[in-house]
């Protein structure tokens, strides 16, 4: 409602309304809650927690406090970059208005179209192991019935994972379709449900001790059709296999650090609703910014902290981590992923209960699955207003006002990928870029913060940053450096990966991730001459701030 | 595309109401062109003013034609917006006359909420005097403009308790709102006191005038303090002003 003020309005004591006003579609603790599910303990944490058995000598706590500490850095940088311009398309508009250029294209739309693509199957794989797995297992176990067992086994194969994958699609499809309104009401009952679910969890394995547990877990796997004394049999079989877990008190600060770039697969997130802010309220404050996305953060790192050291007081360290090893090296007696979920559940031998735990844990699946195309979607529209992609990518449906076009850009592809992911052997290997290429694209945000001031100096002393220093220096531009440092430690070990467990450190894989930059080269400059013979020069575009 | 905007910023929110209704279309006025519709004193001095901006509420059950209809009338949508927010609130810019068009649709969201999807039927061509009040009542950062319009709707309007005349401000409507929304209550009742507060101010009223505006905004505050108030009402007011009560719009394009 546009209500322009007349000139005597400040000196009655009246405000001053400049331009049109605008109610924005996410509160400050709905963006917390992006930001909190984006890093999602329970899903993303659990199961890049279950490959730390491979770097047997670094310790999962350390790796999360030490990058939880540098993520600091990129919720600053963010968060100040969300606040010079908050405008959807994220790294898109942060990189094209900031460094300009066709790099400045192929990383966002590389990283944020192509690469989420790849994320699908990783999302179905943990809908299967944290939700469907659990929950047929579980129910399997307390009522005998083998179908439910069978299927519990099914959807840890390949049709049932691929089943997964295509659940995910569906769903995050339906619920972005909800509108922001509607998406911020899902997640909003997922994060109190989600809550309730790991509060449960904490209370069980604080009130049972472990020889409880080792006797539960051994009748609960047999109820399940394995052997007796499985717990025993779990650290056996790894130990026999040559896997000697890292004793729960041994913080090994250096051993650690090679298990960082596993674990930022899970905490490097909390920025994922960065393509979102023109729809935040309050997105050119600062504070505001920074709060939500250092809370989901922090409180998400924190809570990470006290599950692991829970696991270890009630399941045991070596079990917790010979159980993922058993797990992957198909030496484990027990036939599904050891969620802990899971394991905590069969420590009550009430069923309501029992049930409460999986059905309540499965809420932060279901609050953060939109995750994977939400953010996508406002880097398309973003580039489709620049006519660097076509206009119908932005468009909506008129009666659901879903936007069908962008998400059916996100999902036909999914689909595939994760039909090759699942059918065709070797081409798992290709998706284990998903983290890199996004890290990249976070390095072009985090150089865009470094130049910042000294490259679009009116931009930058017009933003309410640019009064923060460091020793002098802008401080978006110190924690932009510190921001590229941690990225590149991530980026040179994923690559070079001296361990050989990234899985990153593959030419097949490298060779695609080329590919997938080269593709988004040849859609840049399709673009880019296609607004050329219309007149209009894009690098004159990428300029200017996009309008609201 | 149809090149007839007029130039005269309030025929052209009358044509776009007719056409709108040709095509099968709800739109009401709000805003200062709804009270100056509905106030014969509004092209007199001291009312009168330049209005920059067409402000509509529509009806939900046409929202699907809505875009293209002004598309069709001659404005440009800001797109991106739309996108966005379309599905509340549409914005469109007659560059020409250098104008902007604001949309609601079925909903008032700004300050405070209001749903407006019913009340559409109660009048033609403007809102109803007491929505025209509560959706500038509800302004938090009131300015100028929002003073000489709602002194002007009092004014211009009866008021009474009640639909008993159509062209009457229901003061039992409002009092309803605000027994059922703390957060309705609180700004109705601060800025009914800071628009007795700068009116009593404003050389260019007359005494009368301005007794007899003062007079109504008694009575709409009386009859909010008598109606009976929810238990939700009852439960926010423990908390008091710690938590804010009302959304702060964000300008565009900050």
């Amino acid at each position: 409602m546009a209500e322009n003020n007349g000139s005597s309005g400040k000196d009655s004591g009246l405000f001053v309304r400049q331009a049109t006003g605008l109610v924005r579609s996410w509160s400050v603790f709905d963006a917390f809650v992006y930001a909190f599910f984006s890093v999602n303990l329970i899903t993303l944490g659990l199961y890049i927690f279950s490959f730390a058995p491979y770097v047997p000598d670094g310790h999962l706590v350390t790796a999360v406090v030490i990058s939880t500490i540098f993520i600091i850095f990129l919720v600053i940088v963010y968060a100040m970059l969300v606040s010079i311009m908050p405008r959807a398309g994220g790294d898109y508009v942060i990189q094209t208005r900031i460094l300009g250029g066709p790099l400045s294209y192929v990383l966002p739309f590389a990283g944020w179209v192509f690469i989420l693509w790849l994320w699908v199957p990783l999302y179905g794989n943990m809908l299967s192991w944290n939700v469907f797995t659990p929950l047929l297992t579980l129910l399997g176990g307390m009522t005998g019935n083998e179908g439910l067992l069978n299927a519990a086994y099914w959807f840890n194969g390949v049709n049932g994972l691929f089943f997964s994958a295509l659940v995910v699609c569906i769903l995050a499809s339906v619920v972005i379709s909800l509108g922001m309104k509607g998406y911020a009401r899902v997640q909003k009952f997922c994060f109190y449900l989600g809550m309730a679910g790991l509060l449960t969890v904490f209370i069980l394995l604080l009130v049972n001790d472990r020889a409880t547990f080792i006797e539960r877990f051994n009748a609960f796997s047999a109820q399940i059709g394995a052997n007796d004394n499985v717990y025993s049999q779990i650290i056996n079989s790894s130990s026999d296999a040559g896997y000697n877990p890292i004793a729960w008190n041994n913080i090994a600060i250096a051993a650690s650090l090679p298990l960082i770039p596993m674990v930022v697969f899970f905490n490097l997130w909390p920025n994922w609703g960065a393509t979102l802010y023109g729809e935040v309220r309050g997105a050119s404050e600062f504070k505001r910014n920074f709060l939500g996305m250092f809370l989901g953060l922090v409180v998400t790192g924190i809570l990470a902290v006290i599950l692991l050291a829970l696991f270890n007081r009630t399941f045991g360290w070596d079990f917790y981590l010979a159980s993922n090893f058993a797990f992957y090296e198909g030496l484990s007696p027990f036939p599904v992923f050891p969620f802990p979920g899971l394991l905590a559940a069969i420590l009550t031998e009430n069923p309501l209960l029992q049930l409460w735990v999986i059905i309540s844990l499965s809420a932060w699946f279901f609050g953060w699955m939109g995750t994977v195309f939400l953010s996508s979607t406002r880097v398309l529209f973003a580039a489709s207003f620049d006519r660097m992609l076509p206009e119908w990518v932005s468009r909506l449906n008129p009666k659901t006002r879903s936007p069908y076009n962008a998400l059916l850009l996100m999902t036909v592809p999914s689909i595939v990928v994760s039909f090759l992911f699942y059918y065709v052997p070797g081409f798992e290997v290709l998706t284990l870029n998903a983290t890199v290429a996004i890290a990249i694209c976070f390095l072009g945000s985090a150089i865009a913060a470094i130049v910042l001031p000294y490259r679009k100096p009116d931009l930058y002393h017009a933003s309410p940053v640019a009064r923060y220093k460091v020793l002098g220096l802008p401080a978006i531009t110190v924690c932009g450096v510190i921001l590229a440092g941690f990225l590149l430690f991530n980026i040179v070990l994923w690559l070079y990966d001296p361990m050989g467990v990234y899985g990153v450190h593959d030419p097949y894989s490298a060779g695609f991730m080329l590919v997938l930059y080269g593709i988004a080269f040849i859609i840049y400059y399709v673009y880019k001459n296609r607004n050329k013979q219309l007149g209009i020069d894009v690098e004159k575009t990428y300029e200017e701030i996009p309008v609201e | 595309m149809i090149e007839t905007i007029k130039a005269d910023i309030y025929l052209e929110g009358l044509r776009l109401i007719e056409e709108a209704e040709e095509k099968g279309l709800t739109l009401r006025l709000l805003g200062g062109l709804g009270i100056r519709h509905i106030c014969p004193s509004a092209t007199e001095e001291p009312w009168a003013r330049e209005y920059e901006d067409i402000d509509f509420v529509a009806s939900r059950s046409g929202r699907e034609s809505l875009e293209r209809f002004f598309e069709e009338q001659g404005y440009e949508p800001n797109k991106q917006r739309n996108l966005f927010a379309g599905d509340k609130r549409l914005l469109f810019y007659d560059h020409g006359n250098n104008r902007q068009l604001d949309i609601f649709i079925g909903v008032f969201d700004m300050c405070h909420f209001l749903e407006l999807e019913e009340r559409l039927r109660l009048t033609e061509t403007a809102l109803a005097p007491e929505d025209l009040f509560l959706t500038k009542i509800q302004i938090i950062e009131l300015n100028q403009k929002d003073i000489y319009d709602l002194g002007l709707l009092l004014l211009d309007t009866e008021v009474g308790k009640g639909k008993k005349d159509k062209g009457a401000l229901d003061t039992g409507y409002i009092a309803r709102l605000c027994a059922k929304d703390w957060g309705w209550y609180k700004t109705v009742t601060k800025n009914i006191r800071e628009l007795k507060h700068h009116l009593g101010k404003m050389p260019e009223l007359s005494s009368e005038q301005k007794e007899k505006i003062s007079a109504k905004l008694d009575l709409i505050e009386n009859e909010i303090e008598k109606q009976p108030k929810s238990m939700a009402w009852k439960t926010r007011n423990l908390v008091g002003e710690k938590v804010q009560w009302y959304n702060l719009p964000e300008d565009l394009g900050k």
